[in-house]
């Protein structure tokens, strides 16, 4: 009995003894946070040392690059871009044209984005749609962001650091698992945790923040079918992107179907998981590895 | 019973300690805590600047998404061009660190107007947010508040 009691004594002491000797070589946290592509982009790290990491400051500097070239490259809504100068030829010749002219750096070429966005295009029947303003006209605003990211974080140098950047929403784990939260679309908190590891990424398409901005690339109009959000998970942060605007549009049942088909070669086999936070709070997934968690997370 | 006291005594003396290590810890880190967030604000006034001459001045930004931000502003002497900012405070984001580089900053901000603010965080947990793309307007609402208050 008294061995017992000496033990209740000892061993919460020694928890807090343990305790303040872990803090002593803190994990360190920080966050870069710069304006790129019409809205805020970051690089989190986490790690000991931070201060010292070199890695880090390289991929900085990188993906600070990168979001300038890939911004003058897609801008749509700049005359001079790339995009804007080839927009009113036909996607073959867009593909043939495109990267001849560019005045960025050799490693930023937008070939990649281009025949992603055709080749979704026409897998999604139209749905996702470059041209949804007209035959002359291109966007590419629902994949370049993705397309970036995935250019920044392409062969982090090696370190200890983990490191996540962020492009508006459009997130990937360059190293390292960061337990990340989608939005809840219809209120304050989280409609699902995902533990997002090394090399993947997340994008979510929505309305709550920029209105009804998202448009049925087959019919030029509004979305209207009673999705709130949509987020994806993948390998890729540009399929990502590209996907959920696509999911969007095409709704739980067409999406599934979609992912289920068209989708698998598309992005090359890789594991895709798709969730659709509807604007009654349902949720719908498709989700083969279950790597959506905690639904309605408050 | 005396069993019963035995544990009484020990359940006690355990509460008793935790009680006063708690305490004996809150008395000597409160006012630390106050004058490094003190500090926080003096340190982020001269590193808004970057070495330049011209002003700082906080901004709030807050459109009931997920709280406010606080940001210190630095801004050249026509009291327009943002030279760099800082996070003071981001009520989604307790307690983390948090330092921003704005490269070619100046002059992006002039005149441009600002709606809603991210979501970044939700308690201590989670670490990153995705959510639909906020446009940089909303950092601007921020930096066109604390222009307001030059």
């Amino acid at each position: 009995m008294r061995r017992l009691g000496i033990l209740c004594v000892v061993l919460p002491l020694a928890a807090l003894v343990a305790a303040c000797g872990c803090s002593r070589e803190p994990i360190e946290r920080d966050r870069v946070e710069w304006i790129a592509m019409g809205t805020v982009a970051s690089l989190q790290t986490r790690g000991t040392n931070l201060a010292e990491d070199v890695p880090s400051s390289a991929v900085l500097a990188r993906a600070l690059s990168v979001t300038k070239d890939v911004e003058s490259l897609l801008n749509a809504h700049s005359p001079d871009s790339e995009l804007s100068r080839l927009a009113a030829l036909s996607d073959d010749e867009v593909l043939e044209s495109c990267d001849r002219t560019a005045s960025v750096d050799a490693s930023v070429r937008a070939r990649p984005c281009y025949e992603a966005a055709f080749a979704l295009a026409k897998a999604s029947g139209g749905a996702f749609n470059p041209r949804w303003h007209g035959t002359n006209t291109l966007d590419l605003g629902a994949i370049a962001k993705g397309f970036a990211v995935d250019l920044a974080a392409d062969a982090p140098p090696e370190g200890s650091v983990d490191m996540l950047l962020d492009f508006g929403g459009n997130l990937k784990s360059l190293r390292g698992i960061w337990r990340t939260g989608v939005k809840d679309p219809n209120g304050v908190g989280f409609a699902a945790v995902v533990e997002l590891r090394e090399g993947e990424a997340l994008a979510t398409s929505a309305t709550y923040y920029r209105g009804s901005h998202i448009y049925d690339g087959r019919t030029g109009k509004p979305v209207t079918n009673g999705v709130a959000s949509v987020t994806v998970l993948c390998d890729s942060a540009m399929w990502a992107d590209g996907l959920s605007t696509t999911l969007f549009v095409l709704g739980p049942e067409e999406g599934r179907a979609f992912l289920e088909g068209a989708a698998r070669t598309l992005v090359g086999g890789r594991g895709v998981a798709a969730l659709w936070v509807l604007s009654d709070g349902r949720q719908a997934k498709f989700d083969p590895d279950d790597r959506f968690l905690c639904a309605s997370v408050h | 019973m005396k069993k019963m006291f035995g544990l009484l005594a020990s359940l006690t003396l355990i509460s008793g300690v935790c009680a006063a290590v708690l305490a004996y810890v809150n008395s000597i880190t409160a006012a630390p805590i106050a004058a490094t967030a003190e500090k926080a604000r003096e340190a982020a006034k001269a590193a808004v600047l970057c070495g330049e001459e011209g002003y700082t001045a906080e901004g709030r930004s807050g459109e009931g998404y997920g709280g406010d931000i606080v940001l210190m502003v630095g801004f050249k002497k026509d009291k327009k061009t943002v030279i760099s900012y800082k996070v003071l405070q981001a009520s989604e984001t307790p307690g983390l660190g948090m330092k921003l580089k704005t490269p070619e900053f100046a002059g992006q901000f002039a005149g441009k107007d600002g709606s809603a603010l991210k979501v970044k965080k939700d308690g201590g947990e989670i670490e990153a947010i995705t959510s639909a793309t906020i446009t940089s307007r909303a950092v601007c609402k921020a930096i066109a508040d604390a222009q307001s208050k030059l």
